[in-house]
């Protein structure tokens, strides 16, 4: 049966009309809480800095603008650091790398993990066997350091940064999703999906990824929470991209160059400043996104 | 139980795989991981390569790997020409010297904090308490030791800035006990305020969810007070979530042992991990990733079991 072509303009503007008042609906509930607003602004500030870090800072952050650990002035609010770039321009710049960083290994993490989890709660006996002993094995093995031995076998680069990162993170949605598909696929009108005779992968592609997905988006933001503070951690040990700018490698620099017994304070202060700011504004955004995705959670939180 | 105990050798076993494939495989040419140090004389590099059977094909190679494993043989650091294993055990002592006192303090502290923010819900102390302590479990642990040293250590001298004694030697005995105290404690602090912040969170968390049950009515109605009532009663049925958390909080004590440790150039474990990346130590640096591996899965094992003593519904699973 063919529509008439204005029936079907008709059936997408309502479909669009009715994507956009869900995403006005999320933003006012986005809006409803202040904590979350205020993380979300931050954050879309950081976003739009790391796109056009040029617009904020004064002064390129690899130029050499006057003497070893300047204190602060008004030219320089943040002072200058071991060689004499500006911190404060550094510190913007800095903001590039852990956004894709952070939105890299979340997306990847998503990628590989959601599938996995979906899978095995979905199909379970053995695919779930084999894919939860896999899964476990990454849990057990201790995170930090298989991050830092993957990064330091590979050649330093911000690729081998977010492989390594994506490694130990990946496990993380496997476990969520999994929980959520397995309580899921219990429900009354799965059972029905397969009783009218959809096919396995129907079934999961129709029913059931269109519930799982606000929860896969909000543990992605969760996960550049995680994400961020990794790479500053890998950064820090000496394992980042020595060419690239970012918070991690700047607190490497004060770390090993003696910052804080020369006293140069605004050495080390702004950048775990930074780092502290992203990482409670990601994991509040994400919090309160699973709260609003997620309506059961609304009572108990 | 068994069952557990034999996931357990399966893992360590797959571990010790997995190791030797990340060394030997990723890196391309195996004889660099183990042998291929320039600084390492060209005799000691034959015997070496006769040790590990490199010139064996890999899978052979991966038979005698796994042999020397067992046998305690993990190769001989490239920077302290000292067999792998001897510098392991000796800065294991260290370690837990640090980290023991300083992960019962951080649980201790946490407990309090949780049942203060819980005991005085909703009043300025806990809205105080709990940013603490979100503050602390959002702190990259190396920053917040930085600011510690800078604050406690450099700007009010009242703690040495970094080290286990003075530089005159590293060897701790019973001589130098004092002095060893007067070096661990920063650190110890530093340590315990930052990983307090979550147990306080989860306490917290759990308190208030038992406080609201209907059991809590009545023992209220029973003319207690809150205090009392928090105490006697719902600490106990509130603390299951702290001991999940602290059960699988291995992996975070690991973390704060490297930064921790490195930022205070405290000569444990951890700072070993910072050393052995900062001379490109391969073997030292394997032989760290597999005893962390096995202490990390022996330790889930334990955890796992002794579950069952303390909740009965896994017993009846």
């Amino acid at each position: 049966m063919r529509m008439k072509t204005s029936t079907r303009i008709e059936m997408l503007k309502w479909k669009l009309s009715l994507h956009i008042k869900r995403v006005v609906n999320f933003l006012n509930q986005l809006r409803m809480k202040k904590s979350a607003l205020l993380a979300f602004i931050i954050l879309f500030i950081l976003v739009v800095m790391s796109i056009f870090p040029q617009l904020f800072s004064l002064y390129s952050p690899t130029e050499v603008v006057g003497s070893a650990w300047e204190p602060p002035s008004l030219a320089h609010p943040l002072g200058l650091d071991d060689v004499g770039r500006d911190v404060l321009s550094l510190l913007i710049y800095g903001t590039r790398t852990s956004m894709i960083v952070g939105f890299c290994v979340a997306f990847l993490a998503i990628v590989i993990g959601m599938p996995i989890g979906m899978l095995s709660a979905y199909y379970g006996g053995m695919v779930d066997n084999i894919l939860m002993r896999i899964t476990e094995f990454f849990l057990v093995i201790p995170s930090f350091p298989l991050m830092v031995i993957l990064a330091f076998i590979l050649k330093p680069s911000l690729q081998t940064v977010i492989l390594s990162i994506v490694v130990v993170v990946w496990t993380q949605p496997v476990r969520i999703i999994r929980s959520e598909v397995l309580s899921l696929k219990e429900r009354l009108y799965i059972t029905r999906a397969k009783v009218v005779g959809n096919t396995n992968m129907r079934i999961i592609s129709r029913y059931i990824l269109p519930r799982v997905l606000p929860l896969a988006f909000s543990t992605m933001i969760m996960a550049m929470g995680w994400a961020i503070p990794s790479e500053a951690f890998l950064s820090w040990i000496g394992l980042g991209d020595p060419t690239n700018i970012s918070w991690g490698t700047m607190l490497y620099y004060a770390f090993t160059r003696g910052a804080f017994t020369g006293n140069a304070w605004w050495h080390f202060i702004p950048p775990g400043i930074m780092i502290l700011t992203v990482v409670i504004a990601f994991n509040i955004l994400g919090h309160s996104m699973e709260e609003i995705l997620n309506p059961k959670l609304r009572k108990t939180i | 139980m068994i069952l557990r105990v034999i996931q357990a050798f399966i893992m360590i076993l797959a571990a010790i795989a997995f190791s030797f494939f990340l060394f030997r495989v990723l890196p391309g040419d195996p004889s660099v991981a183990i042998s291929g140090d320039p600084r390492l004389p060209t005799a000691t590099r034959e015997m070496l390569n006769k040790m590990f059977g490199l010139d064996k094909p890999l899978f052979e190679q991966f038979f005698v790997f796994l042999a020397n494993v067992f046998k305690g043989n993990l190769g001989i650091s490239f920077q302290y020409k000292l067999p792998v294993t001897q510098i392991l055990l000796e800065r294991l002592w260290n370690t837990i010297i640090l980290l023991v006192p300083a992960t019962i303090l951080s649980i201790l502290l946490g407990i309090l904090m949780g049942i203060i923010a819980s005991w005085r819900q909703g009043t300025l102390i806990d809205t105080v308490i709990t940013s603490l302590a979100t503050l602390f479990w959002s702190v990259p642990s190396f920053w917040g030791g930085m600011i510690m040293i800078y604050l406690f250590a450099v700007n009010i001298p009242l703690f040495p800035t970094g080290g286990i004694v003075g530089y005159t030697t590293t060897k701790i005995g019973w001589g130098n006990a004092g002095e060893v105290l007067y070096h661990l404690l920063l650190p110890m602090i530093t340590y315990s305020v930052i990983y307090s912040g979550q147990y306080t969170l989860v306490l917290r968390n759990s308190l208030n969810n038992v406080l609201s049950e209907d059991f809590m009515q009545l023992i209220k109605a029973k003319g207690y007070t809150d205090f009392e009532a928090i105490r006697k009663h719902a600490l106990k049925n509130a603390s299951l979530p702290l001991i999940t958390l602290i059960s699988l909080n291995f992996g975070y004590i690991l973390l704060g042992s490297i930064t921790i440790e490195t930022v205070f150039t405290w000569p444990g474990l951890g700072r070993l991990l910072f050393e052995a990346v900062f001379y490109n130590d391969y073997p030292l640096l394997q032989g760290l990733f597999l005893f962390f591996s096995t202490v990390m899965i022996l330790m889930t094992v334990t955890v796992d079991i002794l579950y069952m003593y303390i909740d009965p519904r896994v017993r009846l699973k």
